[in-house]
């Protein structure tokens, strides 16, 4: 997967190189490409028709009102197809290669691209723009489904408390707040049972109780912060109290 | 898979800026935008009576739309945009029970539509057939469509769509096949053979039977006008005599001719005559000869001899109708210049009128005269007939008039083609016009001070009533956002009754309400409310014709002054050319009323020479009047109002014009000087020939007047600068070509020439790409779209052009000393979708970042800011290029949904932008004008300089009120605290 996504986008600087020299002025122009990149819809030459036919359906509504509101386009309107009431439509086109684009008010879909030989094969596949030769074929007769509606709104910003509550500036701000005022609460200090429980894990944590000099020497060490933070936990319950 | 990569590449690129760009929230969606949904003028109008959804008249219009319009209202029931231009023409619009047939590009589209859903039922396409060759459609009984298009007949079943039978026309190449019309049982095509003969093609309706025979005719022309009257004749108009011919078609040799005698015809006119079949299949064989303006004849035709039935000189539209058994002749005629229409009934045979009929109907002047009628009767309670008739307008609008005298609804589709806008402020009012008379009188202090105390007394005094009115009327009506245009018209008929309200056009705090003008096709020039969308005042000018210029009709429209000059009343300016003359005519009007200003002549002024070139200088003479520069075909320049010809000569070193030659490719700058005559004479400096053979001038775009440039150049990420090149005489010309060797392979190229001294400042050509290219020229840089032919996809390029670090001339740009050739940054990006318009906002300093507006084929209008089509994004995101804020090169660019700005009010046929800066410098005003028109705010930068609308002061202030509460009463206890501790 990652693999395939890397080549992707090398793929994709490399074109917006291409394009940019396709911006060049008077650069002598690439040599024709081969027939099937031939431009369609130029051809006049080409008096035969082909029917390009497909169905257009919309999964999220019942009713058919928008049948009529919704158009087939082809090349930016060069042709259009007009739905039936049952959804489908067929427009008649000379052989070439054309972007089909359903449009409608309210809903979304994929383009795709049909492309009909001078014989009358009809191939359909998925619209891409940025590596036009890509094929992905798609069924044809095209089935075109809604991919949903189309979001031409913002959301307005509601004020809820439970946004305020987990905004991460009042977490920043609350957690210590808790951890320094209502922690201390809990643990009942005055409690004979835990301090003893206390005592009981300071001995599992300081094993060795033949080396208290060395514990001396840290307090004496780093006395003057630690015994100031303490009287900062112990003061701000006495203060509430009085 | 990749498709999704992409899309979650180009979410990422949207995030980023999303916080730069104003979406629309869902409550606020027309509240500040409207939408008006218009059909274009119709050709076909056929009557749908009764059934479930009522009457319905569906239109064919010139702008290739099909549509249903409810006969109640006037509200469009539904409507199908064909192609556009010339493949989506309708030739023909038939309608048959619940069916729609209509036939475009000579018979290329047959299509047949529900006529109440507007779903299409069937569709086909004739193989052979010729857009440049109209198509005619017959449909026989309830269930044969025939249609005659090139070379060929087609019959289809109407119900299930398919082909019957299809039979090939001989000859086709000499024979132009017109004309088809049933008899009984057989089908007729009629031929015209330029100057030789008429063939005579009939089928029997099972397609079987075939015949064909040919009459000569040595007078047809095949640009005569001809009819088959009643599927039995055939009537022509020789144009030279003014005979008419008639043929039968069943068993007539020779044609039979009917000199119009007792009419003094002048053949000469242009158009005239003109056939005008009247009537339904059923009625009498009776033809209208339109011989002269407002001059019919009418011509009843039986076994192939024909007779003049009446002649009637001053009738300006006629039907014919049966009411039981009697058929009626309907005319309808302005009484002279007034609003009222004369509509006078009478039996189409003995003459006699009927008075039931005959009505005075109150039709507005601006409406011209009706060209078309469609009567229809209906039966009243009382048992009288009630007559309700529609009428085709010259000024392309539709009107539904009833017996009663009134209209009952009115479609103005003259906006459908809207050719100039121009926004115009509104004034302020009356009380803020004193307070700025003040500064210019020369009174004592005494008097100054009296007069600025009473004005802002009376400003109190009107802000009091103004609250009293507020608080009586919680909501203002006008407040309405997305109007239909029908419900617009049952306001303006409230607003004719009790006038508008004296401060209603006034300007606003924050100027956003205008007065949009626009100047239509057909003439008639509207002053739009901008809040509504509702019509304040209209004009037609019969006589204004359009000017034709490369691809599309031009009336030129100025504001000559604004309203900002009080006591001067402002003057807009609209220039277009005499429809008969064929000679420029000038109109002045006043914006805001729309009445003629006082300084012109209200019927125009006529000006006597070919035009050449009007431009509206910049400088404003005494009166705060812009001049109008006028060049002729003689180069000599024409100065109006004439007065100012003094002003113009003081100006005439530094004024320079061009003109551009379509036909030559020749593009030439003229510099003017005063000749021995002391007149204003055009001196050509400099010519660009672009080489005609190879390709043609399409596009001419230069920068608008009034756009500024807020900042002269842009910071580097290492602080320098990088000045723009703001060249305001830089003129963007395209040219489109076809490659000599490789078929089918389009080209076109950009040129950038400097307008006053001709000099070349670059050039550009894109291989393999055509049109329809959109060009945009704005501040340095300069727009544009096209197809790539190779890749298939539209393409969108920017070329921005910059003087280098270092400005040659801080202070002003003048093109004779020009800065070094500027450095060109350029870049190209795939653009997902098809643009029909393309333009940028405009504000009022320039300040705000440019957000450009594409027009979408499908519908939409899209807003993308500046940024994400700059030629400097990088490929890689380097960190000076993150400082400075440059967006990473993607290939394709978005096309996000809530950038739409237009949301789901889908617009079509859009052919203009129009933008127009408003009072606050976040806010530009768009109108979006094509087949539909659409209008609402842009904010390319967010609204930075107001508070936003949904802003919580409620929040705010209980925060604020809230923290003085605590501090207060913390205060409070930290005195006692420190007094306790005292006491301690």
């Amino acid at each position: 997967m990652r693999a395939i996504s890397g080549t992707l986008l090398t793929a994709l600087v490399i074109f917006g190189l291409s394009v940019l020299l396709g911006a060049e002025t008077a650069a002598p122009g690439p040599t024709e490409s081969a027939a099937a990149e031939d431009d369609g819809g130029s051809s006049g030459v080409a008096s035969q028709r082909f029917m390009v036919e497909g169905k257009v359906s919309i999964p999220f509504t019942a009713d058919q009102e928008w049948v009529p509101a919704t158009r087939v386009v082809l090349d930016g309107g060069q042709y259009l197809g007009f739905l039936r009431s049952d959804g489908s439509f067929a427009v008649s086109v000379p052989s070439g290669s054309y972007a089909i684009d359903v449009s409608h008010p309210f809903y979304l879909f994929d383009s795709v691209r049909v492309d009909i030989t001078s014989k009358g094969k009809i191939r359909a596949r998925r619209l891409n723009n940025i590596q036009p030769s890509l094929v992905l074929t798609v069924n044809y007769p095209l089935k075109v489904k809604a991919k949903g509606r189309a979001s031409y709104f913002q959301q307005r910003e509601q004020w809820r408390i439970t946004d305020f509550l987990f905004s991460p500036m009042i977490l920043t701000m609350f957690l210590p707040f808790v951890l320094l005022m209502i922690l201390p609460k809990l643990i009942n200090t005055q409690d004979p049972e835990t301090q003893r429980e206390m005592q009981q894990t300071m001995g599992i944590l300081n094993p060795k109780q033949s080396l208290p000099e060395l514990s001396e020497v840290f307090t004496k060490l780093f006395g003057g912060g630690g015994g100031n933070a303490k009287k900062v936990v112990k003061n701000k319950p006495t203060k509430k109290r009085s | 898979m990749n498709t999704l990569d992409f899309s979650i590449i180009f979410q990422f690129a949207i995030l980023l800026f999303d916080r730069n760009i104003q979406c629309l929230y869902e409550d606020q969606a027309g509240t500040f935008d409207w939408r008006q949904q218009y059909v274009g003028r119709a050709q076909f109008v056929e009557y749908i009576q009764g059934g479930q959804s009522g009457t319905r008249i569906i239109v064919g219009t010139e702008q290739n739309v099909v549509a249903a319009i409810n006969g109640k209202n006037g509200q469009i029931g539904w409507r199908q945009v064909l192609e556009k231009g010339p493949s989506g023409h309708i030739n023909d619009l038939k309608v048959s029970g619940n069916y729609v047939v209509t036939a475009s590009a000579g018979g290329e589209h047959i299509r047949c539509f529900n006529a109440i859903s507007g779903s299409l039922h069937w569709e086909s396409s004739i193989p052979g057939a010729l857009p440049s060759h109209p198509a005619s459609i017959q449909i026989h009984g309830s269930d044969l469509v025939a249609v005659l298009s090139y070379d060929r007949i087609v019959a289809y079943n109407i119900e299930a769509g398919n082909e019957l039978w299809s039979l090939a026309l001989t000859d086709s190449t000499k024979v132009k096949y017109s004309y088809l019309a049933f008899s009984e049982e057989v089908l007729y095509a009629v031929g015209i053979s330029d100057r030789s003969h008429v063939s005579l093609n009939s089928v029997r309706l099972d397609g079987t039977e075939k015949t064909s025979r040919s009459v000569a005719a040595v007078w047809i022309a095949s640009d005569n006008k001809c009819s088959i009257l009643k599927g039995s004749h055939l009537v022509c108009v020789d144009k030279n005599s003014g005979i008419l011919q008639i043929l039968s078609l069943a068993n007539g040799v020779n044609f039979a001719p009917l000199v119009l005698q007792d009419v003094k015809v002048d053949y000469n006119k242009v158009s005239f005559p003109n056939l005008q079949l009247l009537g339904d299949p059923h009625s009498p064989a009776v033809i209208a000869v339109e011989v002269g303006d407002q001059e019919y004849v009418l011509v009843a035709v039986e076994n192939g001899k024909a007779r003049v039935v009446k002649h009637l000189p001053k009738v300006a539209a006629l039907q014919v109708m049966g009411m039981g058994e009697q058929w009626l002749l309907l005319t309808a005629r302005r009484s002279d210049n007034t609003d009222v229409l004369n509509v006078f009934g009478s039996d189409l045979l003995t003459g006699s009128p009927v008075h039931e009929l005959s009505h005075s109907i109150k039709y507005p002047i601006h409406h011209g005269n009706p060209q078309r009628l469609y009567g229809t009767l209906s039966k009243l309670r009382d048992g009288s007939s009630g007559l309700s008739l529609l009428t085709c307008g010259e000024d392309h609008s539709l009107v539904l008039l009833t017996h009663s005298g009134k209209a009952l609804w009115t479609r103005e589709e003259a906006l459908a083609s809207i050719l100039s806008v121009e926004m115009v402020d509104l004034p302020v009012s009356q009380i803020m016009a004193k307070m700025e008379d003040e500064f210019g009188t020369n009174d004592n202090i005494l008097q100054m001070f009296l007069k600025r105390f009473s004005t802002q007394l009376s400003q109190l005094w009107t802000f009091a009533l103004q609250l009293k009115h507020r608080l009586r009327i919680p909501r203002q009506h006008h407040a309405g956002g997305s109007i239909s245009e029908t419900e617009r018209m049952s306001e303006e008929d409230s607003d004719d009754d009790e006038g508008l309200d004296e401060t209603y056009l006034t300007r606003d705090e924050f100027n956003l309400h205008k007065i949009i003008v626009v100047v239509t096709g057909p003439g008639k020039v509207f002053g739009l409310d901008s809040n509504t969308g509702v019509s304040i005042w209209k004009t037609f000018y019969p006589s204004l014709g359009t000017f034709h210029r490369i691809d599309r009709d031009v009336l030129l429209l100025f504001v000559q002054r604004t309203t900002a000059h009080f006591p001067h009343q402002p003057v807009c300016t609209v220039l277009g050319k005499d429809k008969v003359s064929g000679l420029p005519i000038m109109f002045s009007f006043h914006p805001i009323t729309g009445l003629p200003s006082e300084s012109a002549p209200s019927e125009g002024r006529r000006l006597n020479y070919k035009i050449v070139n009007a431009v509206m200088l910049t400088q404003m003479d005494e009166h705060f009047l812009h001049p109008i520069v006028v060049m002729d075909s003689e180069k000599k320049f024409h100065v109006y109002p004439q007065s100012d010809v003094d002003l113009v000569k003081q100006f005439s070193a530094s004024l320079f014009v061009f003109t551009t030659n379509i036909e030559t490719g020749i593009i030439t700058g003229y510099g003017v000087e005063l000749d021995k005559k002391q007149q204003l004479i055009g001196n050509p400096l400099w010519t660009v020939d672009t080489n005609r053979n190879l390709q043609a001038i399409t596009k001419v775009v230069t920068k608008r007047a009034l756009e500024h440039v807020h900042s002269q150049g842009i910071v580097l990420e290492d602080r320098s600068v990088q000045y723009k090149y703001l060249n305001p005489n830089l003129i963007a010309v395209l040219t489109e070509g076809e490659e000599a060797q490789q078929k089918a392979s389009a080209f076109f190229s950009v040129y950038l020439i400097d307008g006053v001294t001709g000099n070349l400042v670059f050039h550009c050509t894109h291989k393999k790409s055509k049109g329809p290219i959109q060009l945009m020229h704005s501040e340095n840089w300069i727009v544009y779209n096209y197809w790539n032919q190779k890749q298939r996809r539209m393409e969108l390029a920017v070329l921005e052009l910059y003087e280098g670090t270092r400005q040659s001339n801080a202070t002003a740009f003048t093109s004779f000393h020009p800065p070094p050739p500027p450095i060109v940054m350029r870049q190209a990006y795939i653009f997902p979708g098809h643009i029909s318009a393309l333009a940028t906002t405009i504000t009022e300093k320039g300040i705000t970042s440019k957000q450009l507006l594409f027009a979408l084929e499908t519908g939409g209008v899209l807003g993308l800011p500046k940024l994400l089509i700059d030629p400097r994004r990088p490929e890689v995101l380097s960190q000076e290029a993150r400082e400075e804020g440059l967006v990473p090169y993607l290939p394709e660019l978005p096309r996000p949904a809530d950038h739409i700005i237009n949301y789901h009010q889908s617009v079509f046929n859009i052919h203009g932008i129009h933008t127009a800066p408003a009072g606050l410098e976040s806010t530009s005003l768009v109108l979006c004008y094509g087949l539909d028109l659409f209008y609402t705010r842009v904010m390319p930068s967010k609204m930075f300089d107001v508070l936003k609308e949904d802003f919580d002061y409620f929040f705010i202030s209980s925060v604020l009120i809230g923290m003085i509460v605590v501090s207060v009463i913390t205060q409070r206890l930290a005195v006692r605290k420190a007094l306790n501790r005292a006491w301690k």
